[in-house]
């Protein structure tokens, strides 16, 4: 082993650090593998990346225990992780060897490892201060304290608490005539288009608070990387959401474009509440958020607040917004409410001749979802009145998911219904006979009755598909009558497929003939 | 039989089917969806795009999603002409829950890390992962626990997938590349292969998720 002195590691790892390359990290990594480094040197070091040093005296320990995460087997891969640090305290590997020994402690579900990993955590943070994995340990231990004080650990519990509140910090006092922060373009430009947000919006864009804004702004929404504020808030919802919620507001009121992932986020946390002021959050958002997939998400988690003011919500957002994503959400939420309010608005938008058929068609589609039979019954009756071939389509396959005892005959009798056009006959046929709600005599029936071959050939194939030996007599009756010589030559392969035996002298005497 | 059993009956069928040989053209496949990731990250200029944008990107694309898995079976195609005339289709009968919402956005988000992992694996293999995944993995990364502390992780075949998913897209997160780069990703690559991880989430179809029955499959 060559031995490498003081100033030349101290200078790779000053290069590591200013030019932060990938290949600085590389040579420092080796370099540090080498040879025996004062701890001072490793620790001021930008942390390089430490993985597979063959050189490097850990580095059978640290596969062996990469391999055990993979397996599943955390305690062992904590255990060799364990030894590597205690062996080779100088080893390269030992910033990926906390972290994932942390990680692998985390797993195994005991409140000592959880206290263990943490320390492992604290110990890389100030031994690796400028590792560019520490991101990915500070969530990992704000994980473990959020497992922690759901376990009921004060110490963890007022830790989350404070992380948590980091989101958000008390305003800035106001200071006459300073200037305002400008606002966001994009902020400002989805608010102007949007008729739903108003003149609060407009300025709620406009007045994003300094000190958040200062986190910095990009164009993806997602500069503010708040994940373990985020890993915080949520372990406090789910133990004291009156503490939480506050915070989540504040989150959401934000309008600065850099914390748009993090509203994002925050959205979903909101929807698991079921505190009161829920629905006025959602409802809120849906309608101030400068940001359309935040406005988006606040609709679509409207689902979940089942109230006659969020059915009336979602029903004026379904009639006046001229975003199709937006309705389709609405829709979706409006679907997922069980009041007579948000049935008769989902109803009325089917109805509407010039909603768009996909939009109608997918309120169908949800409509019919709840199980309801008044609803299913609504559809079959909507089908006799409509002329949307969209929405026919969509009624027969929402009516054939419900396997009630009615729904097949009605199927059945859609399929032999020769005012219906041939492309919704057929499907119907086809559900009808995947239910096994129609057997062979009934289906030799739409056949004689068929007047297009489309037809016949559906029901050819759905005689195919019948256990019933009475199928297998259609079928060989098709082949001996039908004169159409395509027909003919598709029952007889589908006779082929079957293991009666009728079926195969049906076909030596075609061979004969 | 028991709810894991069942996944595990669905990830054993998926691995007999796997591998069956049939004429895929994969190369010209992922040629194209890596010609497609570059040419969009040109044109956004290097921002992440497609599977890498900024997550809960979902809405009722899930739904479609769902839809889509409901009527999309798998044919039996015969060889010699005589193609049934019906839609290849399994008919399932829909439980609403009141987790419908959360099993939605569920189905959305693994079908997105299927995809993450799906172009990792292929750019692994050529030894070009792009320098935005270990970012796009944390975005990833951060969801997937989100959800397995959200209602959609009381499901406990669904939570199973996520502790597996997470696993993955951390050591995804954390890798660099470098001079030591293609040991990392042989490491990654086992993973996902050891916990059968795109098997899993190829069974975690839509309808798998919003707890449907299948009734019938043609």
């Amino acid at each position: 082993m060559r031995p490498i002195g003081f100033t030349s590691v101290a200078c790779v790892a000053t290069i590591a650090t200013l030019a932060g390359s990938a290949a600085g990290q590389g040579i420092a990594s080796s370099r540090r593998a080498l040879a025996p480094v004062p701890a001072v040197i490793v620790e001021h070091a930008a942390a390089p990346r430490a993985s597979w040093l063959a050189q490097d005296p850990g580095d059978s320990l640290y596969r062996l225990a990469r391999n055990e995460l993979n397996a599943g087997k955390y305690a062992e891969a904590a255990h060799h992780l364990r030894e590597l640090r205690s062996r080779y305290p100088r080893s390269g590997y030992m910033a990926s060897a906390l972290y994932w020994e942390a990680y692998a402690l985390a797993k195994t579900g005991s409140s000592s490892a959880d206290r263990q990993a943490l320390k492992l955590l604290d110990t890389r943070a100030r031994r690796f201060p400028n590792d560019r994995n520490s991101d990915d340990a500070r969530d990992l231990a704000t994980r473990i304290q959020a497992q922690l004080a759901q376990q009921g650990d004060p110490t963890a519990a007022a830790a989350i608490a404070a992380t948590a509140g980091q989101l958000a910090p008390p305003a800035p006092p106001a200071v006459p005539g300073a200037p305002q922060p400008a606002p966001a373009p994009a902020a400002v430009a989805a608010a102007a288009q949007s008729a739903q947000i108003g003149r609060a919006a407009a300025e709620a864009a406009s007045a994003a608070a300094p000190a958040l804004a200062a986190v910095g702004r990009s164009d993806d929404g997602c500069s503010d990387r708040s994940d373990d504020r985020l890993y915080a808030l949520n372990a406090l919802l789910q133990m004291n959401s009156e503490q939480a919620m506050p915070i989540l507001k504040k989150v959401l009121a934000r309008r600065d474009s850099g914390s748009v992932c993090l509203r994002r986020r925050a959205m979903f946390l909101v929807a698991q509440q079921h505190a009161a002021d829920v629905e006025d959050v959602l409802l809120q958002s849906a309608r101030t958020d400068p940001d359309p997939e935040v406005r988006g998400q606040a609709v679509f988690w409207l689902s979940q607040v089942n109230s006659p003011g969020a059915s009336a919500a979602l029903d004026s957002i379904l009639r006046k917004s001229t975003d199709e994503e937006i309705q389709k959400k609405a829709i979706f939420a409006l679907a997922q409410q069980h009041n007579d309010a948000a049935t008769a608005a989902l109803k009325a938008y089917i109805e509407r001749p010039n909603a768009p058929d996909e939009l109608r068609a997918q309120a169908v589609f949800w409509l019919g979802q709840r199980g309801d039979l008044g609803d299913v019954q609504y559809l079959k009756d909507l089908f006799k009145r409509t002329n949307s071939e969209a929405l026919k389509e969509k009624i027969v396959f929402t009516v054939a998911q419900q396997s009630h005892e009615t729904d097949g005959p009605w199927l059945l009798s859609v399929a032999g219904d020769p005012q219906q056009p041939s492309s919704i006959r057929k499907k119907a046929l086809f559900w009808a006979a995947q239910m096994h709600a129609v057997d062979a005599k009934q289906l030799a029936a739409v056949y004689d009755h068929a007047t297009d071959r489309a037809m016949k050939e559906q029901v050819i194939f759905a005689l195919s598909q019948n256990a019933d030996s009475a199928a297998v007599t259609e079928l060989i009756h098709i082949v001996k009558t039908e004169p159409d010589h395509d027909l003919k030559r598709k029952a007889l392969f589908w006779l082929g497929q079957s293991n009666d035996p009728r079926a195969a002298k049906v076909l030596l005497d075609v061979i004969d003939e | 039989m028991t709810e894991e059993n069942e996944l595990d009956e669905r990830v054993r069928r998926l691995a007999a089917e796997y591998n069956a040989p049939r004429d895929v053209p994969r190369e010209a496949m992922w040629a194209r969806i890596v010609e497609q990731r570059q040419g969009r990250q040109k044109r956004e200029g290097g921002r992440v795009a497609g599977w890498q944008r900024p997550l809960w990107r979902w809405g009722l694309a899930a739904a479609a999603v769902l839809v889509v898995g409901i009527v999309i079976g798998r044919a039996t195609v015969p060889e010699h002409g005589a193609i049934p005339p019906g839609p290849a289709v399994t008919p399932v009968a829909v439980t609403p829950t009141s987790g419908t919402a959360f099993r939605l956005v569920a189905a959305e988000h693994l079908d997105r890390v299927e995809t993450f992992l799906a172009v990792f694996q292929a750019e692994a293999q050529r030894g070009a992962v792009d320098s935005t995944a270990p970012g796009a993995a944390r975005d990833l990364l951060t969801d997937t626990r989100l959800l397995a502390d959200s209602p959609a992780g009381r499901d406990p075949k669904l939570k199973s997938v996520l502790d597996d998913v997470e696993l993955v897209l951390a050591q995804i997160a954390e890798y660099r590349a470098g001079t030591t780069g293609k040991e990392d990703l042989r490491f990654i690559e086992q993973g996902i292969h050891q916990r059968g991880v795109m098997l899993k989430l190829s069974a975690m179809t839509p309808s798998t998720i919003m707890g449907q029955t299948a009734q019938g499959a043609m």
